[in-house]
């Protein structure tokens, strides 16, 4: 895969970082996810002919 | 989908301290989701989904605007894979440029893994909602500029011929054809002619950015006209592609698939064009010479594809409502 070292997870900055890179990786495919579930419904409510 | 165009593009404007921090030190750490927006290149994009837009609006007939939204943000998506699986293959050589050593790979920030899964991901679900939510045809027209630009290009002509541009301009040239399929399900001439522009558009284009990069393209071994056929053979290439550009451009008001706003708009922008061109193509830079005309040029060719498919869009879907 790689061959960079694994950061050292005992080190409390460390940690925090990858926390926080976490939170926002989260954040954002929770979006993206919620965006598509918008998309799909409109595109089948299109489909179906209901806004014609 | 697009070729690397921009000498603006993907750079993270808001790159964290703490990444910037883990690429220093070279740990493993999972990526900032402003990276993997990075690798789309957003740059490339802007111009990928514009062109996609006007072949759209260009079409006969008409489309549901939400489906004609999904034909664009596929586009979009599609053309957002296929530069993440460009940057996935050219890492290395990216490491060794100073225009693209601060891409997401070569600066520490992702791995080349995660490039490839996402690369992969975005194209292939951009082209199967492409085809269940639009069309089939639409939906190939897509997958095929995926192929054409992740390997055709980047792997095959890139590193192996100075005519890698040339060929690989067809790669960008494919979104109003698309554009044009998600309205009409078929693939007409003036669709063909949209992307004949944008393959003639490519090399003055960008070898009037390899001019002023060369040095770059060099050190990492990728034949550019430039470096292999030397700068005054490329600079007179640029003009001649001028020449067939201009031909090309007017050739759907000589054909009459468009009328007298796009015939004129098309003519003065190409006039420039080529003037810009001549300027490039008929000098010697010497020794710590600016390239003033190179980087006009380059930027100027920016600006002209936007309003040629601005004209297009006008003189179709425009004038004819103002005239009804």
């Amino acid at each position: 895969m790689t061959d960079r070292p694994t950061p050292d997870f005992s080190d409390p900055a460390v940690l925090a970082q990858l926390r926080a890179r976490q939170r926002s990786r989260a954040l954002f495919m929770a979006g993206i996810l919620i965006a598509l579930c918008v998309l799909f419904y409109v595109i089948t409510i299109v489909k179906i002919g209901v806004w014609g | 989908m697009g070729t690397d165009m921009s000498m603006t593009e993907a750079v993270p404007q808001m790159q964290s301290q703490t990444g910037a921090m883990a690429a220093q030190q070279g740990v493993l750490m999972p990526a900032h989701w402003r990276d993997f927006w990075a690798l789309t290149k957003p740059g490339v994009i802007r111009l990928v989904v514009f062109t996609g837009l006007c072949g759209l609006l260009a079409a006969p007939g008409n489309i549901h605007p939400v489906i004609g939204f999904v034909a664009i943000l596929c586009i979009a998506m599609g053309a957002g894979g296929a530069a993440a699986l460009n940057q996935y293959y050219e890492s290395d050589l990216d490491a060794l440029m100073k225009r693209t050593a601060n891409r997401p790979i070569p600066a520490g920030r992702m791995e080349r893994e995660a490039a490839l899964q996402f690369g992969l991901a975005l194209s292939g679900f951009s082209v199967v909602i492409m085809g269940l939510a639009v069309n089939w045809l639409a939906a190939g027209i897509l997958a095929f500029s995926v192929f054409y630009y992740a390997v055709i290009y980047t792997i095959w002509l890139k590193p192996n011929t100075p005519q890698n541009i040339v060929i690989g301009g067809g790669a960008g040239a494919f979104p109003p054809v698309i554009g044009w399929a998600a309205v009409t399900g078929d693939v007409t001439m003036l669709p063909i002619l949209l992307f004949s522009i944008i393959f003639f558009w490519t090399p003055p284009h960008f070898w009037a950015l390899a001019l002023f990069v060369k040095m770059d393209y060099a050190r990492v071994g990728i034949p550019m006209m430039p470096n292999v056929a030397g700068e005054k053979s490329t600079r007179h290439q640029v003009f001649g592609y001028s020449l067939v550009l201009l031909a090309t451009v007017m050739a759907p008001a000589a054909l009459g698939l468009v009328g007298w706003t796009y015939g004129i708009s098309a003519f003065v922008l190409s006039a420039i064009f080529v003037a810009l061109a001549a300027r490039v193509g008929f000098r010697t830079a010497g020794e710590g010479d600016a390239l003033k005309p190179e980087k006009q040029l380059f930027a100027y060719s920016i600006v002209y594809l936007f309003l040629i498919f601005a004209a297009v869009v006008v003189d179709r879907a425009v004038v004819p409502v103002i005239a009804a």
